[in-house]
């Protein structure tokens, strides 16, 4: 893979990463392709061969039901968030898809100015080319962290 | 205060120490059953699990003869973890310290050196196997729902579930079922107000927006709640008239419909979802339930959200703390679109549950909210302070106060229940 490739992967994940910790959903979810999926997955789950997640959107527009909810109809601890992201390893190039993971840190920071960590994991991304620009086709999260604290309620 | 229709709770009983330990003797490991797990989740000889009853750390197998035993995962030598793994295979349990090693029994039947070497004498001449075993645990099950108890005196299993919560378990676990997965949040709450929570018919409305937000009318359904003679345990329901999904159309995903930006998604008063095959409830039960929460005092819910099945286990971590494990389950004649159905609709409940997620904040609200308020009480009033009693009413918190009758009673605790 050459740079300039890598260097693209790497930023549509530091992308990924300010436009969640900026709450600028809009700009997220344009980081994905029409035709995608993100689910965020315990590690106890694939440890064990079993396909039950915590989050699981199959379409772009159940992602953005995720997203409206959040704003709209959920109620959660008020928070916020700082990803932490490795360097990405170039899992597969395949030419029209790249699939790259990622070891990520979460924090979380409440109103008291409290930080905890709230995760850690690996994102599992498999991304392509689309009009020139490179997204996301499908985002799989490992929950190392398996043990949620408190809740879930922001995608990671 | 009176407290007789134990619509008064003292904030105190949220935080006390000493009443914990209590609890985890009177109760946790008292003259209660406990949710111990599935027997899908064990289905060979030598296929073993942990998980906790109480703070009680427990192991159970299944053995060569197709028996489940349940003992504490503690050696009878040390005190060592005899298994350190969450799940696994094995033919025994080998301590990690010295090596003592038990059968799926639980029975005690290698210790190394026992008998001495290099001149050294091993252990005493009396030193009797027989009786270092490890701690035992009762076990028995609903279709194969396995329950568990360190009692010896308690009534049997299905005596304490009662016939309604016999009956409804036998309804959600009607065939094989199969594991789809795990979830588990750790929440900074005490233990008895997440019993309260999936006693009460009054947040649900309130506290979690997501059907109201997105015109999931629930309005003309109706609800219920039931309890055993004791009310300790509680089913809460919501009904779905048959006419009105059999006259509905099945929720699909308009594939052709442009996705729309956000800001035009997120605004208005009454929201539409753009995907809403999530919401799909397929039929599956001789009745009209669409949503069913049984809850068996003291640690666990089993959950049917339309076609989003779930076991939920709650392990106490402290006044101030308990782990919350849901397992993620369909049936063994599932077909691949039934699981996939149902892996979609888990994102109803769990940590990240669309109609769940704000159990935790309001649990933990609570429990800081009334940390400095300890001489003072909750107020548990809708539906009435009279009797207790099974009711048919939407707003009912009326299970919450026949939780607390029988927490009094089990804690010789003043007033008693009755």
């Amino acid at each position: 893979m050459d740079l300039e490739r890598r260097a693209r992967v790497e930023a549509l994940i530091a992308e990924s990463s300010a436009a969640l910790d900026n709450e600028d959903w809009q700009a997220w979810l344009d980081l994905f392709h029409d035709e995608c999926a993100y689910r965020i997955v315990p590690l106890e789950n694939l440890q064990q061969g079993l396909p039950g997640s915590v989050m699981l959107c199959e379409t772009k527009k159940a992602l953005s039901d995720r997203i409206v909810s959040l704003l709209r109809a959920n109620t959660f601890n008020p928070h916020t968030t700082r990803h932490i992201t490795g360097p990405p390893r170039i899992a597969a190039d395949r030419g029209e898809r790249i699939e790259a993971e990622t070891n990520y840190a979460l924090y979380q920071t409440d109103v008291e100015g409290v930080s905890r960590l709230f995760a850690v994991g690996c994102y599992r991304d498999t991304m392509g080319v689309f009009d020139g620009a490179l997204k996301f086709v499908e985002r799989l999260v490992v929950l190392d962290t398996f043990s949620i604290p408190t809740l879930l309620a922001k995608p990671v | 205060m009176d407290r007789s229709g134990f619509d008064r709770i003292p904030y105190a009983w949220y935080h006390d120490e000493a009443l914990y330990r209590l609890e985890i003797e009177r109760i946790f490991e008292g003259e209660t059953w406990s949710f111990l797990g599935l027997e899908a989740e064990i289905p060979n000889a030598g296929d073993f699990r942990r998980t906790f009853v109480g703070e009680a750390p427990i192991v159970y197998n299944r053995a060569g003869d197709g028996r489940v035993h349940a003992f504490v995962n503690r050696c009878s030598h040390r005190g060592a973890l005899i298994q350190r793994e969450n799940f696994g295979n094995v033919s025994a349990h080998v301590c990690l310290y010295h090596s003592w090693t038990y059968d799926l029994a639980g029975d005690l039947v290698a210790v190394p050196h026992r008998h001495g070497v290099g001149g050294s004498p091993g252990m005493p001449d009396d030193f009797d196997m027989a009786c270092h075993a490890l701690r035992k645990l009762r076990v028995d099950g609903v279709n194969g729902v396995l329950f568990v108890t360190f009692s010896d005196t308690v009534e049997p299993l299905r005596d304490y579930l009662g016939p309604t919560h016999v009956a409804h378990l036998e309804r959600l676990f009607r065939g094989p079922v199969r594991v789809l997965g795990y979830q588990r949040q750790a929440v900074r709450s005490n233990w008895k107000a997440y019993l309260e929570n999936v006693r009460d018919h009054y947040h649900g409305a309130l506290l979690h927006g997501f059907q109201s937000t997105f015109g999931i009318n629930r309005s003309t359904h109706d609800c219920g709640s039931r309890m055993d003679p004791k009310r300790r345990h509680s089913l809460l329901f919501v009904r779905q008239p048959r006419e009105e999904y059999e006259n509905a159309p099945a929720p699909a995903l308009d594939a052709d419909a442009p996705l729309r930006p956000l800001a035009e998604a997120a605004e208005g008063a009454r929201l539409a979802l753009q995907d809403p095959t999530l919401l799909r409830f397929d039929r599956e039960f001789d009745d009209d339930r669409s949503t069913t929460m049984c809850s068996i005092f003291p640690n666990s819910t089993f959950q049917q959200i339309r076609n989003a099945l779930a076991a939920r286990q709650i392990r106490p971590r402290g006044p101030g703390a308990f782990d919350l494990v849901f397992t993620i389950f369909g049936y063994e004649d599932d077909s691949e679109e039934m699981t996939a159905h149902r892996l979609r609709q888990a994102n109803m409940a769990g940590p990240a549950g669309y109609v769940s997620l704000e159990d935790a904040e309001a649990l933990e609200s609570c429990q800081t909210g009334h940390r400095a308020g300890e001489s003072d009480m909750s107020v548990v009033e809708m539906g009435g302070r009279g009797p207790i009693r099974d009711g048919d009413e939407k707003l009912d918190d009326v299970m919450i106060r026949g939780f607390w009758s029988h927490y009094c009673d089990i804690m010789g605790l003043d007033p008693r229940g009755g």
